[in-house]
């Protein structure tokens, strides 16, 4: 074969990427992966580059089309500061299972090991944090080792892969394979896990729904998402008559005007929620991993209970709380095959009874405003409802992390699957711009609303400018409050109120936005905010609306750390009175 | 030195003979402070794509958490198979 019959890995990665299907990549260019962008730019009228400002921002965004679109996302950085920039991306892909294939570039093979200039051990950073990774070093590898990558982080469960690439692996040539041929060398590899649950363990669950004392909850998490099974989901609960409650991840998961919606668990979850959950005796988890901000304490949340865990991951049975049925795999197909080999309904008359006197004692689905406060702040719960009223809980809402995303997660009335972006897991701050612009690239057309803290706002700020760039219509709420808000709820009540570092002296951000060419309000009272949310929905484009919001208006209920779901705090009076409550650790 | 744990297991490890193998599993067993107490190495197979990989561990945790610990490593993209069991501290 003479040498103009070979192509070089840079086209075949391009080839690669053309034959997976991807038509969005975030991606900053640099030193040694130049030779890839080189050729990227004759690709461009398949894949659309996005330049993001920071490599953090582009991983986010990746991570953000990925999860509204079910589609794997694709973030590319040079090495060195361009793959370290994007560690924290990749490790939020990985606690949230979300499929994003990972590139970066590096030095030569055999400039690895010599500390040349921007080599870093990245491949070893990621390790911990990657559901897969490889390094690649020549163009013969190039598309076996993408499609690999592209099969690894969007089966089974999904998580990010990282594929590290030497200059090399651009610069050689190799003799193209038609990618249909190309095969897997992934024998220790297994989507689904082996073996399943089979029929009669999903006909066990009758059995424990047969019981006549039986209290049973569901609690629906990111894997309803992922495997896509909202409505076999559905089906089982109305017909079981069983309520499901969803963790933050899995919010938009289950309708929120269904009869059956129990609101959402944990941490700053609804009361009635975490009371159900804390008195049910049989708690069926569809996919979820049972994360420590959903059960408060663990000897308690397992006492005199049933455990049912649906889920994928095998590796995730008996984790956390000790197991009772666990059905290992595919949610849909599980629920799928429950709601033909279970035959019987089910009714829990005196169980409902007592959820409905928790709803009318505590309030559901419902927020109180700060009455301390409220003629000189506004209120963050209340602007978070006034956003879903106008939207009509119609939009995708990406939210960063910190009070803001616990009020996002209560009263915005998600309509829709895949809408709600969340940094769960990992609860990084600086999620919720990035992961908008995925968003708003990935499914043009729905209204994209990013909810943000002061402080997240600032930690990828810079993407305001990409944001512009492609006159994109995000709706960019900032909740102002001058202080790292999550962390001076802490500070408040867990701390006595000594206010370590958490309090921003804040830029203007409407200055900001304007610099960026995006129109931006500033609302100090609620006809403003109301003004304000209305305008911002007419501009065919970016916009941006601060809010002057209470910095002690506390998030509640609120389960401090170990502490019994059913003994969470409702007040700042119900915290601080009862001293137990107030262990930090 | 590190303070000597209670409980000791056998594990062997079917894993691709693939450059970073090891390293990913002993970052898996770091995470979970699992010590590697000792481990020996064979080839499986002619053209040597596996090895099997014999190790004998140290950790605090009772058999129960252990097998979570193994269920992880075997979910490692490289790792084929990995079977273990107590043993007796050596």
């Amino acid at each position: 074969m003479s040498d103009k019959d070979l192509k070089l890995g840079s086209e075949i990665f391009c080839d690669a990427l053309l034959e997976e299907g991807v038509d969005l990549m975030f991606g900053i260019p640099g030193g040694v992966i130049l030779p890839l962008y080189d050729k990227l730019n004759k690709f461009g009228h398949h894949v659309r580059h996005i330049l993001p400002r920071h490599e953090q921002g582009g991983g986010f965004a990746a991570d953000g089309y990925a999860r509204v679109t079910g589609r794997t996302g694709v973030a590319i950085g040079t090495s060195g500061p361009g793959a370290t920039n994007l560690l924290t991306a990749i490790a939020n892909s990985m606690l949230d299972s979300v499929p994003v294939v990972y590139i970066t570039g590096q030095v030569t093979a055999d400039m690895m090991g010599t500390d040349a200039f921007q080599e870093t051990d990245i491949i070893g950073m990621t390790m911990p944090i990657v559901k897969h990774s490889e390094l690649v070093t020549d163009a013969k590898d190039v598309a076996r080792a993408v499609k690999e990558a592209f099969h690894i982080a969007n089966s089974g469960r999904p998580g990010p892969v990282h594929i590290d690439f030497t200059k090399d692996a651009w610069v050689t040539k190799a003799e193209q394979t038609p990618y249909e041929e190309i095969k897997l060398d992934l024998p220790g590899y297994s989507p689904l896990p082996d073996p399943q649950a089979t029929d009669e363990e999903i006909k066990k669950l009758e059995e424990l729904l047969d019981d006549p004392n039986t209290k049973p909850m569901i609690i629906a998490g990111h894997g309803v998402e992922i495997a896509k099974a909202q409505k076999e989901l559905l089906e089982f609960a109305e017909k079981h008559n069983i309520p499901v409650c969803n963790t933050l991840l899995g919010l938009s998961t289950f309708p929120q005007d269904h009869k059956l919606f129990a609101g959402m668990i944990g941490m700053h979850g609804d009361a009635v929620t975490n009371y159900a959950v804390h008195d049910a005796n049989l708690v069926i988890s569809v996919g979820s991993r049972f994360d420590d901000r959903i059960f408060g304490n663990l000897e308690a949340f397992c006492k005199d209970t049933k455990f049912v865990h649906v889920d994928i991951d095998v590796s995730e049975f008996h984790k956390m709380v000790k197991t009772d049925l666990p059905l290992a795999g595919d949610a849909k197909d599980i629920l799928e095959r429950a709601n033909t080999l279970i035959g019987k309904e089910h009714k829990y008359p005196e169980w409902w009874k007592q959820i409905e006197e928790w709803k009318k004692e505590y309030g559901f689905l419902d927020f109180k405003v700060n009455p301390v406060n409220d003629d000189t702040f506004l209120s963050q719960p209340r602007i978070v409802k006034m956003i879903s009223d106008a939207t009509n809980g119609e939009a995708i809402v990406s939210a960063d992390v910190g009070r803001h995303q616990m009020w996002t997660g209560r009263f915005y009335r998600f309509k829709h699957p895949n809408s709600h972006l969340s940094s769960g897991g990992l609860g990084s701050m600086g999620y919720g711009l990035p992961a908008a612009i995925g968003a708003a690239l990935g499914v043009p057309g729905r209204e994209v609303w990013v909810i943000n803290g002061d402080g997240g706002i600032q930690m990828n700020i810079q993407e305001f400018a990409t944001i512009k760039e492609h006159n994109l219509p995000i709706k960019i709420a900032i909740m102002e409050d001058s202080s790292l808000g999550m962390v001076r709820q802490w500070q408040n009540l867990l701390f006595q109120g000594n206010l370590s570092h958490s309090v921003l002296k804040n830029p203007d951000f409407v200055k900001i936005a304007e610099a960026n060419g995006i129109p931006a309000f500033r609302a100090k009272t609620y006809e403003e905010a109301e003004e304000a949310i209305k305008k911002v929905r007419e501009i065919n484009g970016p916009a941006l609306i601060t809010f002057m919001v209470d910095p002690d208006e506390h998030v509640f209920p609120m389960v401090p750390p170990n502490t019994p779901l059913n003994e969470q705090a409702l007040s700042n009076e119900d915290l601080l009175n009862d001293r137990k409550k107030q262990q930090p650790l | 030195m590190i303070e000597k744990s209670n409980n000791h297991y056998k594990a062997t490890a079917t894993v691709q003979n693939k450059v970073g193998v090891l390293a990913r599993m002993t970052v898996m067993l770091r995470k979970f402070n699992v010590n590697i107490h000792s481990m020996s190495i064979e080839t499986v197979d002619e053209k040597e794509e596996f090895f099997n990989l014999y190790f004998v561990l140290d950790t605090s945790k009772n058999p129960d958490e252990f097998t979570i610990v193994m269920k992880k490593l075997e979910r490692l993209v490289p790792v084929v198979k990995v079977e273990y069991s107590e043993c007796a501290p050596t």
